[in-house]
């Protein structure tokens, strides 16, 4: 089943006096995670309708192997001009993309997947 | 017993000393009667369906031909052959005969078929109504060869005379042509239906007209006729629409060789009426000529899978400047072919569910859906079946069809 | 704890520090001596204009029924003026072009080259590579960054197929297909050419392809390349890919069996004009060089035909047949004058 109610792919575009996030929401069903990268009140849940919808992330591989990720930049830099929060996973992959610098995290992450393939051998 | 009797029937046994009862003085009408018919209040519970039928049993046998063979001059032998006298005399016995005689008589001769096939039993298959009667006869060395009949209509009119009372006979209204623009209709009365359909297929063979079509399709333009309070709007159509019009229009359509068109029947749903009016529209269709030479403007084609190139069909003589043209003339064609007249065409409401708010809810249901049948043929065409590239690392969660669905898939592919 | 500040510091920092990586500069632009860009060629005025005259516009090809999906309607019709025909009929011609503008004629792609930065602190992040698509509104396809990030950590422009297929997945074209439709490949391929559904290939390749793409090149060399070899020129003639056609063979000077179909024709016009292509797009050549004496078409062509031409005994061959036939129809054409010398004097009389 759907996630209902579905929202306007282009967000609602209604405006809160809150503070803003970027930030994933999953979507998708069950075993077979998608995410959407959405501008939404700090304070808001997962499901809300978002106040705008700013890229999609598919974390599955697909047949050539890639992961899929799209950012729509512009509204990205004008809604962090505005003081949006950016979400650590969202920063993960604004930093692999180049458009922000590298995400501390993401160089744990593969300074941690060296260890083990080293301890593996 | 009603063995005894059958054979008594049939004068094999005569005079049987034996097992008289009063059965057996009945007549072989009665005995029949008695297998083969139902009472009425029977026939009316329905009684009277898959009853025998009356058979003959003394089917093959020949008078003066019987199980001895004796020759009987005058019976079965000429008197004199030449001029000798034949005298009566018993002739060998044939020991076939028997087994002829039992084999004729099992052989049932087959019943005729009294249903028609689907494509050939009309509209319904109750009525006569749509059916082919086949090209009327010739006449005077006049042949109908590539015509065909259509029956439109028959029913039973009465009417009342001073000695008879109430007597009725059978109408049949019919439309015969070509194909090839020729065509014509006739209405017939007769006692009987066969005599009906034979009178009026001829008549309409007499009463045939040419109607000029549009490149050999459809009817030239738009138009409207009427009769009575018939009034039908036919629309000329492109070709490969088909004919979505009156079944009636239709099989005049068909008789006269057009393949496309659109008509809407208002009004009065007579069926005489409608044909009538249909040919009456048909005949006083405008040439392209005389069109141009009314308006005096060039009349121009565009076809939209041409690109809308302008084709000129018919020009007049002399044509109109644009200063010449008033403003209160109607320029646009199809009014114009349509006598001033403009087609209301309604815009069909929605469906009255549209508006319950559980069709919203289904709606979003059924979004989920919305790529199944795309994604499904898209599959199918790159791996043959519902697999994709992960079907070769994850083998197991291969789907697996029902066996009988399998062997389609194998036929399909 | 580390991190924590440090996700800190960065999110003061988010605001200025949006580093500018979206001008995406195309590669292309480098040109390789040994092969000649046809670009220039291509797009100058002159040529176009040799090219559509080439063409030949026949509005009977070029408005014929086509099967291109879209419903029918019935035909419409119309009374109008003298003045508002020719009007209906110029717009017809503009529409016309429009249906034969060519398919641009380009030098292939070439891939990226430099990555766009190494980061050797990032290898092993993912065992996948990511692929990240601007789809900022507005944007041109050739505009817009579509940047990978390798598992080993680097940063690079994405390659021309990995491009194609992320914008055909976020903005989709309706005509075209993510793969390579099988109708390309090689058996479907011959039995298309085969059956000289050349035009249906082309559209089609048109509408999946981009012009400088390597797999447009091929198809369309390979149908150039049947169709000169069977003679079937006069299929394309009329449509839009007649131009390209031309122009191919002109390249790879291979125009012999044009030439002999095109005198076949009797389009002696059309063959010396694509004599003259010819000279403009390879200006060093023998005929060129040597100028023609001669300002009759036949003999111009003649002379092309004596320093170049392969098939030199069939083309002059058929020349010889042309003059004769025309000696032939001049000396008919005054029979007839004379037969009717008195009669057209009398016409003129009458007026």
């Amino acid at each position: 089943m759907p996630r209902l109610p579905l929202h306007c792919s282009s967000g609602t575009g209604v405006i809160s006096p809150f503070s803003k996030a970027i930030r994933l929401a999953r979507y998708g069903c069950t075993n077979r995670p998608f995410y959407h990268i959405v501008v939404i009140d700090v304070k808001k849940g997962e499901r809300k309708p978002p106040i705008e919808q700013v890229g999609v992330y598919d974390p599955i591989p697909n047949m050539h192997n890639e992961k899929l990720v799209s950012f729509n930049f512009e509204r990205i830099q004008h809604w962090i001009a505005k003081g949006a929060q950016v979400s650590t996973p969202v920063a993960d992959l604004l930093g692999l993309a180049g458009f922000l610098p590298v995400h501390p995290r993401t160089y744990m992450r593969a300074w941690r997947n060296r260890r083990t393939v080293e301890k593996c051998s | 017993m009603i063995r005894t009797c059958l054979l008594r029937v049939c004068g094999l046994v005569k005079n049987s000393p034996r097992n008289v009862s009063s059965v057996s003085n009945e007549s072989a009408d009665e005995l029949w009667k008695g297998v083969t018919s139902v009472s009425n209040a029977g026939r009316l519970r329905g009684r009277a369906k898959g009853l025998p039928r009356k058979k003959d049993l003394n089917k093959g046998q020949i008078i003066g031909i019987g199980k001895v063979s004796m020759q009987f001059p005058g019976l079965n032998t000429p008197v004199f052959r030449g001029r000798e006298l034949v005298h009566q005399q018993k002739l060998p016995v044939d020991p076939e005969r028997e087994e002829r005689l039992a084999k004729l008589r099992q052989s049932i001769p087959m019943r005729k078929r009294m249903k028609l096939s689907r494509l050939e039993q009309g509209w319904t298959s109750a009525h006569i109504g749509g059916r082919k009667i086949g090209p009327p006869d010739s006449i005077g060395g006049d042949t109908f060869d590539d015509f065909e009949t259509w029956v439109l209509e028959s029913k039973i009119v009465t009417h009342m005379t001073g000695n008879l009372g109430r007597k009725s006979r059978i109408s049949i209204f019919v439309v015969t042509g070509n194909g090839n623009g020729l065509a014509g209709f006739a209405l017939a009365k007769a006692p009987v239906q066969k005599a009906a359909m034979k009178t009026a297929k001829n008549r309409a063979g007499q009463r045939l007209m040419y109607i000029p079509r549009y490149k050999e399709h459809t009817v030239s333009h738009d138009f409207f006729t009427q009769f009575g309070n018939t009034k039908i709007f036919v629309k000329k159509m492109h070709e490969g629409y088909g004919l979505v019009c009156h079944r009636a229009i239709k099989a005049c359509c068909e008789a006269i060789g057009i393949k496309d068109i659109h008509a809407k029947v208002e009004g009065s749903i007579n069926l005489q009426n409608i044909i009538k009016a249909f040919f009456i529209g048909l005949l006083q269709q405008k040439s392209y000529q005389q069109l141009a030479d009314e308006k005096q403007l060039h009349l121009v084609e565009f076809k939209s899978e041409n690109g809308n190139y302008p084709e000129v069909i018919a020009s007049p003589s002399k044509v109109r400047k644009p200063e010449e043209v008033t403003s209160h003339e109607i320029l646009d064609f199809t009014q114009y072919v349509l006598g001033g007249k403009v087609i209301l065409q309604k815009k069909r409401p929605p469906a009255f569910y549209t508006k319950l708010p559980s069709f919203k809810t289904k709606l979003v249901k059924l979004e989920r859906t919305r790529h199944f049948d795309e994604t499904r043929i898209n599959l199918l065409a790159e791996y043959g079946a519902l697999h994709s590239f992960l079907t070769k690392k994850y083998p197991e969660a291969k789907l697996c069809p029902k066996p009988k669905q399998s062997k389609n898939n194998e036929t399909e592919e | 704890m580390l991190s924590h500040h440090i996700s800190k510091l960065l999110r003061r920092s988010y605001s200025r520090a949006i580093s500018n990586c979206r001008d995406f500069t195309s590669t292309n632009v480098e040109t390789d001596p040994t092969k000649r860009d046809p670009a220039p060629f291509f797009f100058n005025k002159e040529i176009q204009q040799c090219l559509e005259t080439l063409t030949t516009l026949d509005y009977n090809k070029v408005f014929r029924t086509r099967k291109d999906g879209y419903k029918q309607k019935p035909p419409e019709f119309k009374f109008l003026t003298d003045e508002e025909l020719e009007e209906a009929r110029k717009a017809a011609q503009y529409r016309a072009k429009k249906y034969l503008q060519m398919p641009p004629v380009v030098k292939e792609r070439l891939e990226p080259s430099e990555p766009l930065c190494e980061d050797p602190a990032l290898q092993d992040h993912d065992t996948v590579k990511y692929v990240f698509t601007d789809i900022t509104y507005g944007l041109k396809d050739r505009q817009r960054s579509i940047v990978v990030r390798e598992p080993g950590g680097t940063l690079r422009h994405a390659f021309w197929k990995e491009r194609d297929r992320m914008i055909q997945t976020f903005l989709p074209k309706p005509e075209r297909k993510l793969q390579k439709p099988k109708m390309f490949e090689d058996e479907y391929m011959k039995d298309l050419l085969n059956r000289n559904e050349y035009e249906f290939i082309l559209d089609r390749a048109c509408v999946q392809f981009e012009p400088d793409d390597p797999d447009y090149k091929a198809i369309t060399r390979e149908v150039y390349e049947h169709i000169n070899a069977e003679r079937h020129f006069d299929v394309l003639r009329s449509t839009r890919h007649f131009g390209p056609m031309v122009f191919h063979l002109v390249w790879t000077s291979n125009i012999d069996n044009l030439l002999y179909e095109m005198i076949e024709t009797n389009r002696i016009e059309d063959a010396a004009l694509l004599i003259r292509l010819y000279h403009m797009i390879h200006p060093t050549t023998k005929s060129a060089v040597e100028q023609c004496e001669h300002t009759d078409d036949v003999d111009f062509i003649m002379h092309y035909v004596r320093l170049e031409s392969l098939k030199k005994d069939k083309i002059q061959k058929l020349l010889q047949s042309y003059k004769e036939l025309q000696r032939e129809r001049e000396i008919v054409a005054e029979g007839i004058k004379q037969a009717h010398g008195i009669s057209s004097e009398n016409v003129n009389i009458n007026k």
